[in-house]
């Protein structure tokens, strides 16, 4: 669940849970509320009477004979009463009691006062029907809850709002520090706009890992490059001694052979140690891919440069690739590599009057591409398959003059450019490797 | 011809001297960026063989500021940085060719050559084999005036013997000369052999060719 929604919800909850609360304790709170404004206004209306009678006398409301006085407005929410009492002690209270009106019995909240006026004693008796406190209290606690629910979910669709612009910046550095995969050499050091410290903290924090990978990348680099000169450099020495004994008409012929052997055994060091710093290169982003390469035209270059060797072990190339396809974002010189080792390959472990197939097709995924290399040679055992791209690792049945590079140079590449490799192969019927080009602007 | 050497590696340079003298260049050696300007300002070379990775300095600066004074010399780069750039950067900057290290010394006498004639035109009179006769500019091997074809390696092969005439060329020599503007796919000397057949069998066709000789165990010598 997202952190804003999270939030959300946890801020909606907190509402409904205090609403609930509300809800619960508005009710008692309500009527004692309801009550105490009743009973001011009903000592009001007692205040008012009374300035009445003592303005006017008594006989206002009490005439002649009569002992009482009463009156009640039309729905009988309220009504006055007035009548003479015997003299006892002073009454003043409030309390609910039912009275008969007019055959019902209702319940009224009743305010009774006794005085003395002239030297008669009166009660002064005001009512006001519950059922009207109530209702009164009734709409109140609807419209009360009415607006609580609308202010729920208003505050919760800003809360949502506001949170996803306050998370706006998070996701931004996601998707630009740690999800668009970029090669530590096209780092972007731009730092991420933001007014939420937090952020701006995590931002640093990243772009001060960017760096510390950056610089090991530099570093892998300048090794590299090094390594090359400092390795190759006393390789070239050796080669140029032993090419010069080669000329050298005093020396025996038994040593010849082994100035021979020397010059392989320097040959085989040079291209173990190219192949490595190759490998190496390739996976720290030395290459530009900015090329775009025709298959059809490069499987027919690389053909072109294999012919004298199928007409050395007298093999059939034959290339169908219809339609074309063209690799966007690539680099030639790899991608020829590429091809060119896995048809070396195919050449290596063919039979005599063998074939060799380069075939194209669209794959099933949309714009992605199939390049087939398929041979008529010994094919791969089925121990073999699973390490077939292992440096340095030569199967049985492999060349002896193989340094088990060829083909992890084939994976490398392959995986820069978002190629997939698949192998099958059947022994003694032959071998395919199937290339998946991904569409163009997928990798 | 005169050559200056930059190079800091002495055994290499000592080695690429000898070599050179034996095929009648004079040699003169610079170990530092700082020697090789000093020289270079001194004397006319018709090579100069430049490393890059010089202890003092970057070959590529010394390249550049030699061109920029009228330098006329032939300018092969030799370096280990097989780097693009370097090569890009190398050649724009008006070297005539590069060689990653290490390269066998015969190739290099063989661009050497290209260069040469490329350059100085000097037209080699048709080296002549046998009953051949090799026309390099044009790549054409003739007998009698006729053109014997052969294949763009074969002649290749060919050439690279009569170039380096009475001199044994390794399996290896040959294979580099051929393919190595190529990822390595593996030394493999059968081509060589087969190539050989083929040229006996195309040239002896038509005259003798005693003068191609297979020299057991090490390789193949044009006995001219």
């Amino acid at each position: 669940m997202k952190l804003s929604t999270k939030f959300s919800l946890f801020n909606a909850l907190s509402r409904v849970a205090i609403l609930l609360l509300l809800v619960g304790v508005l009710p008692p709170v309500m009527s004692r509320l309801a009550l105490v404004a009743t009973d001011s206004r009903l000592a009001q209306k007692k205040e008012k009477v009374l300035r009445l009678i003592r303005r006017n006398g008594i006989s206002t409301f009490i005439e002649g004979d009569q002992s009482s006085y009463g009156s009640y407005n039309l729905l009988k929410e309220e009504f006055i009463s007035l009548e003479e009492i015997p003299p006892g002690p002073r009454i003043d209270v409030i309390e609910d009691s039912k009275r008969a009106v007019e055959d019902e019995i209702v319940e009224y909240r009743v305010l009774s006062y006794s005085f003395a006026q002239g030297a008669k004693y009166y009660l002064l008796e005001i009512g006001r029907s519950t059922g009207s406190i109530d209702e009164t209290e009734r709409n109140f606690r609807t419209y009360a809850l009415y607006m609580l629910l609308v202010a729920v979910a208003l505050t919760t669709a800003a809360d949502l709002v506001f949170f996803r612009y306050l998370l706006e910046p998070f996701y931004t550095i996601i998707r630009q520090r740690l999800k668009n995969g970029h090669h530590p050499a096209a780092f972007n050091f731009a730092p991420i706009a933001t007014g939420t410290d937090d952020f701006r903290y995590l931002d640093e924090s990243l772009r001060e890992m960017m760096t510390t990978i950056q610089a090991s990348f530099s570093k892998e680099r300048k090794f590299i490059a090094d390594a090359s000169h400092e390795l190759l450099t006393p390789l070239a020495a050796l080669q140029y001694r032993f090419d010069n004994m080669l000329s050298d008409e005093s020396l025996s012929d038994e040593n010849l052979l082994r100035v021979v052997e020397s010059q392989r055994t320097v040959h085989r060091l040079r291209t173990i140690i190219k192949s490595l710093l190759m490998i190496s290169k390739i996976e720290n982003d030395q290459f530009p891919r900015t090329e775009s390469v025709s298959l059809a035209q490069l499987a027919a270059e690389v053909s072109e440069e294999v012919q004298d060797r199928l007409s050395v072990l007298n093999l059939t190339l034959t290339q169908e690739i219809e339609p074309d396809f063209v690799v966007a974002g690539s680099n030639r010189g790899l991608l020829f590599t590429l091809l060119f080792n896995l048809v070396t390959n195919a050449i290596k472990y063919n039979r005599e009057g063998g074939q060799i197939f380069l075939l194209g097709r669209p794959a099933a995924a949309a714009g992605s591409y199939v390049l087939e290399i398929r041979d008529t040679g010994r094919g791969i055992s089925k121990e073999q398959l699973p390490r077939l791209f292992h440096r340095f690792d030569k199967g049985a049945g492999t060349d002896p003059d193989s340094y088990g590079l060829g083909l992890s140079i084939v994976r490398t590449i392959a995986d820069l450019h978002g190629i997939r490799i698949e192998v099958n192969s059947i022994e003694g019927l032959g071998t395919s490797f199937l290339l998946t080009f991904p569409a163009a602007g997928t990798v | 011809m005169t050559v200056l050497i930059v190079e800091d590696e002495r055994t290499l340079a000592r080695e690429l001297g000898i070599f050179l003298h034996q095929h009648s260049f004079t040699c003169t050696v610079a170990r530092t960026a700082h020697e090789a300007r000093a020289q270079l300002a001194d004397t006319p070379f018709d090579f100069v063989l430049l490393d890059l990775g010089l202890p003092d300095g970057d070959g590529l600066d010394v390249l550049a500021e030699a061109k920029q004074n009228e330098l006329t010399a032939a300018v092969i780069i030799l370096t280990a940085r097989g780097a693009v750039e370097d090569r890009i950067g190398g050649l724009e900057l008006g070297a005539d060719d590069y060689l990653a290290k290490p390269f066998s010394l015969p190739e290099l006498l063989a661009r050497m050559h290209a260069i040469t004639r490329r350059r100085f035109g000097l037209h080699k009179p048709l080296a002549s084999c046998g009953a051949f006769k090799l026309d390099l500019q044009a790549r054409r091997v003739l007998h009698q005036g006729q053109e014997v074809s052969l294949s763009v390696k074969e002649f290749d092969v060919l050439s690279y013997l009569v170039l380096h005439k009475n001199r044994v060329m390794t399996r290896l020599q040959l294979t580099e000369h051929i393919w190595g503007n190529l990822p390595e796919a593996g030394f493999d000397s059968n081509y060589i052999d087969a190539h050989i057949k083929n040229l006996r069998k195309k040239l002896g066709q038509l005259a003798d060719v005693e003068w191609l000789e297979t020299v057991r165990g090490l390789g193949y010598r044009a006995r001219l």
